[in-house]
């Protein structure tokens, strides 16, 4: 990876002469286009649109419709700009500056946990040593800011979502982390192209179908998706945390929640699917796009046919069941390492 | 592992962050705004407000338990993590200590869920 390097700035024309540099330079070209945030925000609009079209299919309702050509593709685009000229309600007794700044917050650190997910050998915008705790120190974060949201609206829905949100994902995270710990065992890294690479004989799933359905189920209550949604259940606290925001605030809070979407998606890719690799017909991030959508489907499938857990529910489910299958999921990962190594 | 490896993503959280304060600025520039004292009440659906202004009340935690099982259970899977790391260049006497330590951690793990589950009120 490389850096910036920062020269001797004498005069204007250097200066000028590094700006173009730095604008021309491959490290730029990442951020801003090909991995980096214009990649994102299509992939996630097209997310926002599949999501919709697929549950009005499931409900037999007909979906977005009109905007774009095609079954209403530019719907997301239409929505973000019908909502930039709505108002921007803050409530009176709101703690304002917190209030404000939660939605930036959460949308950046939303997108930052994509900076270490290779689509490609090369395209990463940062191949971070320790890109899986990165990940996980990241995603950590989502409950604090849930809470914080939760907190500055100072009203009593938005208060109890927080609460909830903080409870649930302190639930998940642990069985979250352990299923991950089968993948590192296996892999031998906590670099996501090392993890990726190890798959070229066997995708993970395979070696450890328990662990990517631990994974898979801890991932959808860390994103607060249905079934786990109780952090903004609609029927019982309004729109949870949410439920003050209006306007440009919501929009960027629903853009963090479906980059949320993407990022669980990918990172499953990356740690079970054998991320990148695949016939080499066809480019490498092509395949990783495939799978990550594939996942995606998934998770909206799930969306669509299960319903709501209760509260107590989710604690046995969390707790009781999640936490203990990761731990014999742990005891199977040597397992299949010590087969694979044939050493001991 | 360098400091370096973090520029690129410091960056990228700038561009963001500026990106979505501008569409914020937008926002506020081009949206109508008309103050009302209902609309900047605390939502609650639609109809007058019950009980306090205040929307931070007291809880009942009921899950004070679990949140201290989480308190151990994250750190002592941050320690399990840079085990798996070195995973194969310990030998079968250092990987048994750290299958016994997980096996510890189990039993521990099935007294506190014992202990949680007895206090738990909402059965």
């Amino acid at each position: 990876m490389n850096a910036v390097n920062i020269p001797q700035i004498v005069n204007l024309q250097q200066l000028i002469m590094f700006i173009f540099g730095v604008l021309k330079s491959e490290l730029f070209f990442k951020i801003i286009i090909f991995p980096g945030i214009f990649t994102i925000l299509i992939t996630v609009s097209e997310l926002i649109w599949l999501e919709r079209k697929y549950l009005a299919k499931m409900q037999l309702r007909v979906g977005p419709q009109y905007a774009g050509r095609i079954a209403g593709i530019l719907q997301p685009v239409a929505d973000f700009i019908k909502l930039l000229f709505k108002e921007t309600i803050i409530p009176e007794k709101a703690d304002k500056i917190f209030f404000q700044i939660v939605p930036i917050i959460l949308v950046t650190v939303a997108a930052t946990t994509l900076t270490v997910i290779p689509l490609s050998e090369t395209d990463v915008i940062s191949n971070l040593g320790v890109g899986l705790l990165f990940t996980f120190a990241i995603l950590a974060m989502f409950p604090i800011l849930a809470l914080l949201a939760g907190w500055a609206s100072n009203s009593k829905y938005p208060f109890i979502g927080g609460i909830r949100a903080l409870f649930q994902q302190i639930s998940y995270e642990v069985p979250l982390w352990f299923s991950a710990l089968g993948v590192v065992i296996l892999a031998g890294s906590l670099n996501f192209v090392d993890i990726v690479r190890a798959q070229e004989t066997f995708w993970f799933i395979l070696l450890l179908p328990l662990g990517a359905l631990i994974f898979l189920v801890a991932m959808t209550a860390e994103l607060e998706r249905i079934p786990f949604d109780l952090p903004e259940a609609e029927t019982e606290i309004v729109s949870g945390w949410i439920a003050e925001y209006s306007g440009m605030n919501y929009a960027l809070i629903m853009l963090s929640l479906y980059i949320k979407l993407y990022f669980a998606s990918a990172m499953f890719t990356a740690l079970f699917l054998g991320g990148w690799l695949g016939p080499s017909i066809l480019p490498p991030a092509f395949w990783f796009l495939t799978k990550t959508f594939i996942v995606a489907l998934v998770l909206m499938t799930i969306r669509g046919v299960l319903p709501r857990v209760r509260l107590a529910d989710l604690i046995k489910i969390g707790w009781e069941r999640l936490l203990i299958l990761s731990l014999v999921n742990i005891i199977l990962a040597i397992v299949v390492k010590l087969v694979l190594l044939g050493v001991y | 592992m360098a400091v370096e490896e973090f520029i690129p993503i410091l960056i990228f959280q700038v561009c963001l962050v500026i990106m979505f304060v501008l569409a914020l600025i937008i926002s506020r520039i081009v949206s109508p705004r008309n103050p009302d004292p209902m609309k900047t009440t605390p939502f609650e659906c639609g109809e007058e407000l019950i009980g306090s202004e205040e929307g931070r009340t007291q809880f009942v935690m009921q899950y004070y338990p679990y949140l201290l099982m989480f308190l151990i259970f994250d750190v002592s899977s941050m320690f399990l993590f840079a085990w798996a790391v070195a995973f194969s260049t310990f030998t079968l006497e250092n990987n048994l200590s750290i299958i016994i330590f997980i096996l510890v951690i189990s039993s521990l793990l099935g007294y506190s869920l014992y202990y949680a589950a007895k206090k738990e009120s909402w059965k």
